[in-house]
């Protein structure tokens, strides 16, 4: 299972304009680099982790470096003595581009110096180039002086540990994105983020202006604060408006009943919602008739017909 | 300054947009509110003050004018209403009296049509005032 695994995965190693190894884009790749990439400094620090000496990396490397944006690393090799490494990561990427390296399936980048350390003898990384051991720092040099030289080829193909030291790819990606992107996004989102402040002050005025309208509405027509207050006015004008309405269509449906010539209303009387008529009729058959047309409009609570007139009495109805 | 540090601004900025997007929501939603509150408020002031002119300025400029007929015969005060009686009128002028009282915005209390013979009527309205 281990096997198949370490199967999916292949090393490289790039110099400049130059890649070694069996290069397959689309596997996970470990990356090799060569020293024409990084610079390396030992150095005693008065701190005791790895990531405090890389905050004094800079100021370690102050004056020594060509002009670039460098990143830095730190590795502890004994208690307060530390190895920094500063690289470019725009370098670094600038070559992966190149030499057409699929950026998104790199696993890690690591220093030459930390996986070459231990070689016996020099190797070989092309006709003009080789990697050799100068004291105990790995460094290039035009061509090895021996007879039967390792090639970095053979090296990489039987290389199957590393280091724990390496630059991971979201760390290498943070360092060398490219500032002008980083840059556009910025000013990007800055720009959203003004037209949200914008748009943000644009509804607010308009709800400051919604709500002094209410205050309008209120001064205007002189209404009162509370929907309760409002709500009784609106029900004792609705109730006059509905009785006077009824009143006054009931005094018309009794002016207008259906009478014969020679019979004629003597009475009526309208009090509040209650009333009384009088009708004049010819025959007592005739009471009948107009009784059925009286309760079409009509709560009528008592009929009685007396030498030829007809009482009536009853109730308003609501239409 | 520390190149982790300047990923922070676009992270900042990022939750400003957030922030201020949720803030624009709230506000479009209080104002969705508003509206709807000051459109059914309106509606509601607009009823009342509709009814109230009805029944209350436009019924006493009514009144006035009921008072100025030449018909009436008296004109007398019943708690707080008015009583207004009519002289003795013939059918042309009831059909008038009657039709100017019904078409107005006067509020009836009580309204009383006596037939005096086969051509003429009295009547007397209460008003309130």
């Amino acid at each position: 299972m281990l096997k198949a695994y370490k199967n999916k995965q292949q090393t490289i190693f790039i110099d400049k304009e130059l890649m070694v190894g069996n290069y397959d884009p689309e596997l996970e790749t470990n990356i090799i680099l060569s020293p024409y990439f990084y610079w390396i400094k030992k150095a005693k620090l008065p701190v005791k982790f790895e990531y405090q000496a890389k905050n004094l990396s800079e100021s370690v490397y102050d004056g020594f470096l060509p002009e670039g944006d460098f990143s830095y690393k730190a590795q502890k090799t004994d208690e307060g003595e530390f190895i920094l490494f500063a690289y470019e990561p725009k370098k670094i990427a600038q070559t992966l581009k190149e030499l057409n390296i699929n950026i998104k399936k790199i696993k890690r980048l690591y220093f030459a110096q930390n996986e070459l350390e231990d070689m016996e003898c020099c190797i070989q990384i092309s006709e003009k180039k080789a990697l050799a051991l100068v004291g105990d720092t790995v460094q290039l040099v035009k061509s090895c002086n021996i007879t039967e030289p390792i090639s970095m080829w053979h090296y990489l193909r039987d290389k199957e540990t590393f280091s724990k030291f390496a630059i991971s790819p979201n760390e290498f990606f943070q360092d060398f994105i490219d500032l002008k992107t980083f840059y556009i996004i910025n000013t990007l989102l800055f720009l959203m983020l003004l037209v949200g402040v914008g748009e943000y002050f644009i509804y607010h005025s308009s709800y400051k202006t919604i709500v002094q309208e209410e205050e309008t509405i209120f001064s205007q027509y002189n209404l009162p604060q509370t929907s309760f207050e409002r709500e009784n006015i609106l029900k004792k004008y609705t109730k006059i408006d509905k009785e006077q309405i009824n009143i006054r269509r009931s005094i018309l449906h009794m002016l207008k009943l259906r009478l014969r010539n020679d019979e004629h209303i003597k009475k009526i009387d309208f009090n509040k919602d209650m009333f009384e008529v009088q009708i004049k009729i010819k025959e007592n058959k005739r009471a009948e008739v107009l009784k059925k047309e009286l309760i079409e409009f009509f709560d009528i609570k008592e009929i009685r017909v007396k030498d030829l007139i007809m009482y009536a009495r009853g109730k308003i109805t609501n239409e | 300054m520390n190149k982790n540090s300047l990923f922070l601004i676009p992270l900042m900025l990022v939750l400003s947009i957030i922030l201020i997007n949720t803030l624009i929501y709230k506000e479009k939603t209080k104002i969705q509110k508003s509206l709807n509150y000051n459109l059914s408020l309106k509606e509601q002031a607009q009823k009342i003050d509709h009814l109230k002119t009805k029944w209350t300025k436009k019924s006493k400029k009514e009144l006035k004018k009921l008072k100025n007929s030449p018909l009436i015969q008296n004109i007398s005060k019943k708690g707080k209403n008015t009583l207004i009686e009519y002289k003795t009128l013939n059918s042309k002028e009831l059909d008038k009296v009657s039709n100017k009282i019904l078409n107005s915005t006067v509020k009836l209390k009580h309204f009383v049509l006596s037939r005096v013979d086969e051509h003429n009527a009295t009547l007397s309205v209460e008003v309130a005032n």
